[in-house]
Formats: structure tokens, sequence, C-alpha cells
């Protein structure tokens, strides 16, 4: 490492005090200008809004303020979302029991498929893109993996319609 | 009798470990400690005076948001410098680059000695309008280096990028701003 490197690698330190020039690397500095130069410039750095009144001293009691309201905020939301969810998964459960109607028989090939059922959720009317995606989420893929229509509602889990029964008193 | 030293103040690892189970007064220290450095960091990079107040609290509550994301690697100064440096940018989009250059009162300091206080002020204006003049890499690079006293490694990690990397644009900084401000 060359005699400018290593004083380069030194200033900011020097600068903030916390090592000190030696005799040979002052003598450098005067004799060389390119070091001087650089040093000149991380003391100027140094000293940049130094004297400015930058912070104040209720700072750190008005960020403190502002992220425990952000986080009450995000716990609100939490409850609001979560009240979506578990009302959608009811929802699914519901629209599962009213399709997989026991000896409801599989369409033939070409011939036009039953009529999508649809169920008009107003709670969710308000909801917003990234809320819905959150409800969309806890939706369970379909329970056959293929076709839904002709499984009873005895191929469902217990644990289904727990969580559906949970919802339905939470909501 | 044993001389009494003084305690180690605690790391600022400790504090947000300290922060992280309840304890507020470790983020109020952590504020102290370093509100006043993030402030002229981002002077330096070229923020308005009167925006510096807001921008060092909006840096602070984004850090204390996201305390999850900070593992340490970089140190805590260069990372909340980072968030600053990030949200300034931001604010200049925001703003498509109008900046306003104000001259009221409140930008001229106020010292004891009126021709020191104007070389000072002409120094700190012509260093100001090199680092304007430089890429956004080279100027943060050169403020966490010469202003903050950041390590190359500490300097890479906050970044994204390498020890190598930081030391060259940092050299790169020098030599421009050698140029800049004769």
């Amino acid at each position: 490492m060359s005699p400018c490197e290593r004083l380069s690698d030194r200033m900011p330190a020097v600068a903030a005090g916390r090592e000190a020039w030696s005799v040979d690397d002052r003598r450098h500095l005067e004799g060389c200008a390119d070091c001087a130069a650089e040093w000149q410039l991380v003391r100027a750095a140094r000293a940049l809004g130094a004297s400015r009144s930058l912070g104040s001293d209720t700072m750190a009691d008005t960020v403190l303020a502002r992220v425990r309201e952000a986080e009450r905020m995000g716990r609100r939301r939490i409850v609001q979302v979560g009240g979506l969810v578990g009302l959608a998964a009811a929802a699914a459960l519901a629209v599962s029991v009213l399709v997989r109607q026991p000896g409801v028989p599989v369409p033939a090939a070409g011939t036009p498929g039953p009529v999508p059922l649809e169920l008009r959720l107003a709670e969710l009317d308000g909801a917003s893109d990234e809320e819905l995606g959150v409800v969309l989420a806890e939706f369970d893929p379909p329970i056959s993996g293929e076709q839904s229509v002709g499984v009873g509602l005895d191929a469902l889990e217990d644990s289904d319609v727990q969580r559906a029964l949970s919802a339905w008193e939470e909501s | 009798m044993a001389a009494m030293t003084e305690p180690e103040p605690p790391t600022d690892q400790a504090l947000v470990q300290r922060y992280r189970s309840g304890d507020e007064r470790a983020a109020a220290e952590l504020v102290r400690r370093h509100a006043p450095s993030l402030g002229r960091y981002l002077h330096g990079a070229g923020a308005q005076p009167s925006d510096l107040d807001d921008l060092v609290q909006e840096s602070l509550f984004r850090a204390f948001r996201r305390l999850d994301t900070w593992r340490g690697e970089a140190s805590f100064r260069s990372w909340l410098c980072t968030i600053g440096a990030n949200l300034l940018r931001d604010e200049w989009r925001r703003r498509k680059g109008r900046q306003v250059l104000s001259l009221d009162d409140a930008d001229v300091v106020d010292r004891a000695n009126p021709h020191d206080e104007a070389a000072a002020n002409e120094t700190e204006a012509r260093l100001l309008a090199g680092l304007a003049a430089l890429p956004r890499l080279q100027r943060e690079v050169f403020l966490l280096r010469a202003q903050q006293g950041c390590e190359y490694d500490d300097i890479a990690r906050s970044l994204g990028t390498t020890p190598g990397a930081a030391r060259v644009h940092y050299h790169h900084a020098v030599r421009r701003l050698k140029e800049l401000v004769p």
C-alpha cells in the first residue's frame, strides 16, 4: 500500500478524532498536494452541517408516537381482514356444500357444463384489492383436486367443518 | 481502592434488542445518538435545510417500522443513512427535481467571527455544489466514508455493493471533487 493510500484510509478516523497523524504522516501531507487536497475535502465533509441545529429534543418522542400509532393501525387492520377471511372461509364451505350434492351426474364431454354458482358477499364489496388478495389466499384448493361435483358432505374433514362453524360464530 | 470507570455505552445492537423487547428508552437513545448525524448526512446529500427535520423524522420512523430487517451486518448508522438517502431520492422524484434554493435567515449560520463565518459558508457551499454534481452512488459513498467515518465493508453492506467497489467509488468522488471544489 502506498503512503497516499495508507493516509487516505486513515483520513476519516483522524478527522473524527479517533486517530492522530504521526510525524511522518504530517510530513507527507505537507509535501503531497493530492493528499493535502483530499484531507481538506474530508475535513470539510466532516464539518458539513455541523453548526446547524438538526433534530429537536422532541424528535424521539415524535418518532415513537408515530411508530406506536402505526402499529395500532396495523393491528386493527389485521382484525378486520381476519374477520373477512373467516367469513370467506364460511362462504367457501357453504358453496362446497351447495354444489356437492350426491348423485349429481358429471356432464359428458362436449356438453355445456353447469351454470357457475354465484354467491354475493356484501361484506367483501368494500374490501380493497389487498384485502381481497388476503381473502383469496385463504381459499383451499378443491378437495378432490379435479371435480368437486359428486363429492358429498361426508367427504369434508372435521377440521373444515369446525373452522367454518368457528368463523360463523366470530362474524 | 480500584478506580471507578465509566461503563461502556450500550452498542446500537444492544439498544435495538432492548427496543425489540419493549424498552422504548432504548429507541429514544438511538434517536438521540443518530438523528444529528443523519441530518448532517442528508444536508450533504442535498436536502434543503427547511426539509431536514421532516426528513430525519421520517427516516427514523421508517427505520423503526422495519427494524426486523436490520440484522446488524451493516452498522445502524449506515443503514439509517441509506434509508434517508432513498427517502430523499423519492422526495426529489416527487418534486420532479424542482429545488427551491432558500436564502432566508435560517440558512445563515451564526458565528462569532464574520470573516471566518463567510469563509466557512463559502467552503460549505462549494462542497455542497460539488457533491450535487456527483453521481448518486459516489456522493453517498463519499459522505458515508468522509463525513460519517464508515468503513468500506460497512458501506458495501448498506449499499449492496462490494468493499472494493465502494473504495473505487470513493476515490472517483474524491478525484471529481478536487476538480469541482478548488
